[in-house]
Parts: C-alpha cells; structure tokens; sequence
C-alpha cells in the first residue's frame, strides 16, 4: 500500500515546530480533521509558504509518516484571501472555524459540514460590512444544522407545540425554544422576543431574506447561539471574545 | 540505561525546540566529550543569560539592560516606532541598517482562536507610549498571515485616531517568519510601506 495519499483541505489551524517547521490543523473533505507537519514552511524561500496560511484550500498530497503525517505537497484551490479587508470578516471566519474544529471529527469525512463551510466562507468575503454579523450568525447555525447539533426553533422541545409568530423561551439543557408556557418549570432558560424567535426561525433556511441581512437582532441571536454552543462544547469560544472589537 | 545526571541531560536537552530523543543523545555524549572547560563555559553562558537578560520596559524586547541599548540611543527617532512580534524580528530589522527609529515588540500575534486577545500582548503600553512620546508614525512590522493582519488591523484601529500607522509593502515571504525575510527585501518592504485606510 502506498504511504502517499490525497486529500482537498482547508487550513484551520497552524502552530510552529521546531526550527522552521509548521504544524497544520487542516479539515479535509475525505477524512475529516487531519494534523500534518509541513517542513521549512517558515522559511522565507518556502514553496508552499502562503499556501498553509489559514483558510487556504489546498489539493494536498501527504505522506502518512511513522508519528506525524507531513505535507508533501500543496496545490492551492482557493484562498479566502479577502478576508483580510477587514476585521470583522477575520474575526468571524476564526470563530466559524473553532466552531468547526469542534463539530470535524478526526479520519472521518463530513464533506457536507465542508462544502457548506466553504460556501459560507465565500459568503462572509463578499458580503456588505453591514451584513456581517446575520452572516456569521447564519453560518455557526448552519455548521451546527448539518452537524445534527443545531438548536430547535421551530417547536417547543418541552411540549412539541408549533411555534408561530410568538416569544418564548430558550431553554439550554432542552436545546433550543420552548414555549412561554413552560418558561416557569424549567431552570437554565431565558425569555426571547417575538422578534428573536422570527430571527432563529430563519437560520434554518439555506439563505436569509435580503431585509434581515442588516438588523441589530443578530447581535442578541449570536450572544443565545453562543451560549448553547458553549453550554454545548462545555467550554468557552475564544474568539468571540474578540468580536465586539472587530465588529465595532 | 543511563548513569542518572545523564539521563537529566538527555531530558533536558529533549526539550529544546526541533530536538528529538536521538539528537537529545548525541549532544549529550558530545557534550562530555569535548574539553570540561568548554563544556562549563556553556553552562557558565546559560546560567548568565538567564539571570542577566530581561526585558526592556519600554519597547519589551530582550535585553540586559533597561531601557535597552536602542531606546537608550539619543540618534534612534523618537517619533518612529516599529510594532513587532517577536524580539528576534528587532534582530531582522535591524540587519537592513535601513531603520532608525524605534520599536515596540507586542510578544506574539493576536490569535482569537487561541485565546490571545490584546490583554496577552503590550498592546495598551503601546498606545500609551504613543500618546506619550508623540509619536509620528507606527510601522507594522508583521507578516501578513491571518493571525498577523487581525494584529495590524486591530492595532492600526486603536492607534489611528492618534498618530499615523503603516504597514511593509508586499512582498514579504507570505506565512513564512520575518526573520527569515532577507535584508534586501526587508529594506525595501521598509522603504515602500503604505498607509494603513
Ligand atoms: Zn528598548
């Protein structure tokens, strides 16, 4: 069996090694999350240098080695680099990834949590600055969805009631809404508007309607997501610490 | 296997960045072979740099004097301040020859993933020193990764409102370290920076 295999991933995470070396986190389409080393990656003649920068999609070429796997070669697919334009699209492409670092399962595929991340990626690059925080929200919903994770917002998790056009609560351990009605037996809930129960009604849907891309609503529907992330992961997400000050 | 205080050596050698078990064994053996003179000066050197070298509290490289010997410089521009990552990144700088002001070393990059935040770097020492010595222009000095444009974006927002901010023109190794960034493409990513917008 050949010890040469390949694989199309997106860079998520990358530490330095030794003397030169760089160590990647990279999500791939076939086989989930996979930790390769790639040599002399520091140094300034580097071949492949800009392509093991985060969020680059590589055609790569790996050699699975004895401890580390290492990357041999690396063909850039695409490269999100205008990202970079601002704070907020940097910001909010680090938070999907600790989100996806945390949903890609190593040796396993999930080309479905891939695909969408790639698309969402696209998205948060091109979208108007105002835009950004309902695509972030959009996006970490949506990661969540094809995880099997996402909160329930169309009915309510304590009783099966339809939800409609009303407030409610939003129950942690529960995962997701629960109507008005049951607010009072339950601990770790919180109340939401009718207009946050619209909001999360929404980020099941593959796109949202143009007049919600820019709404101050997402601000509270991230800061609810947050929170059943974390209270999900049982731990906190580091770079949303960061977000208000890219965002602001 | 080993006699005891060799085996500490090889541990400890161990642990050194790029130095696996094998290496950690032949340096050891090395080591205890050469003369015992120049074995003892080396330990003689670690035991100095350690205790001597600390760092400056006005730009945060390192150094065994405070302020270090280029903040202490009457002829470095006080009005032209140099934002680094790392001290040795002070050391690529300063080879072009080309700079003459002075510089600030965050301690790392902004790295929202992990959990570094500005409150991790001398981020704030850095716009108090700005406002303080009024300064004219801030150089960012960092590699354009991601990690490294959250830094420069980041930083350039906070100090905008107070002084003028640049960063190195392209052309700089893309994800490699600055260090390993040759003296001539640095002087001339130093001498074509542009503005931050
Ligand atoms: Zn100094």
């Amino acid at each position: 069996m050949s010890r040469y295999y390949r694989a199309t991933g997106i860079n998520l995470k990358r530490q330095p090694l030794g003397e030169a070396d760089l160590l990647l986190t990279i999500f791939t389409r076939e086989q989930g999350l996979l930790k390769a080393v790639a040599k002399g990656a520091r140094k300034a003649r580097a071949k492949m240098g800009g392509r093991l920068d985060l969020f680059v999609v590589n055609d790569l070429q790996l050699y699975s080695g004895r401890s580390l796997d290492q990357v041999v070669q690396a063909e850039t697919l695409h490269s999100f680099n205008r990202l970079s334009r601002d704070l907020g699209r940097l910001g909010s492409a680090q938070y999907w990834a600790e989100a996806v670092l945390a949903e890609a399962v190593p040796g396993q595929g999930h080309p479905e949590l891939f695909d969408l991340f790639l698309e969402h990626l696209g998205r948060l690059e091109s979208c108007a600055t105002p835009e950004i925080m309902a695509q972030l929200v959009h996006g970490l919903y949506q990661f969540l969805q094809v995880s099997g994770v996402a909160p329930v917002v169309d009915y309510c998790t304590s009783t099966g009631r339809v939800l409609s056009q009303e407030a409610a609560g939003f129950s942690l351990p529960l995962g997701g809404l629960v109507a008005t009605e049951c607010l009072s037996d339950l601990t770790q809930t919180q109340p939401v508007t009718q207009e946050q129960v619209n909001a999360l009604q929404w980020l099941p849907q593959p796109v949202l309607p143009p007049e919600l891309l820019v709404h101050p609503i997402w601000s509270d529907v991230e800061r609810l997501l947050r929170r059943y992330l974390e209270f999900y992961l049982q731990r906190s997400v580091r770079s949303a610490d960061l977000l208000a000050v890219c965002l602001a | 296997m080993y006699t005891r205080p060799l085996a500490r050596l090889i541990d400890q050698l161990q642990r050194l960045p790029g130095i696996g078990p094998k290496t950690a064994q032949r340096l050891a053996f090395y080591l205890l072979k050469r003369p015992k003179q120049e074995t003892l000066q080396l330990a003689q050197s670690l035991i100095d740099a350690t205790e001597q070298i600390g760092v400056c509290r006005q730009c945060f490289t390192l150094s065994a004097e405070d302020p270090c010997d280029i903040c202490s410089n009457p002829n470095r521009e006080l009005s032209q301040v140099c934002v680094v990552a790392e001290p040795r990144d002070v050391i690529a700088m300063e080879r072009t020859r080309e700079y003459k002001g002075r510089y600030h070393v965050l301690g790392g990059l902004l790295s929202p993933m992990e959990g570094i935040g500005p409150e991790q770097l001398k981020v704030k020492e850095l716009v108090q020193r700005v406002n303080r010595d009024e300064v004219g222009e801030v150089i960012m000095a960092i590699n354009p990764s991601v990690e490294g444009e959250t830094t420069i974006l980041y930083v350039g927002k906070l100090l905008k409102p107070f002084t003028k901010v640049t960063r190195l023109a392209s052309g700089l190794p893309m994800g490699g370290d600055l260090e390993y960034a040759d003296e001539m493409t640095l002087a001339r990513a130093l001498e074509d920076r542009r503005e931050l917008i």
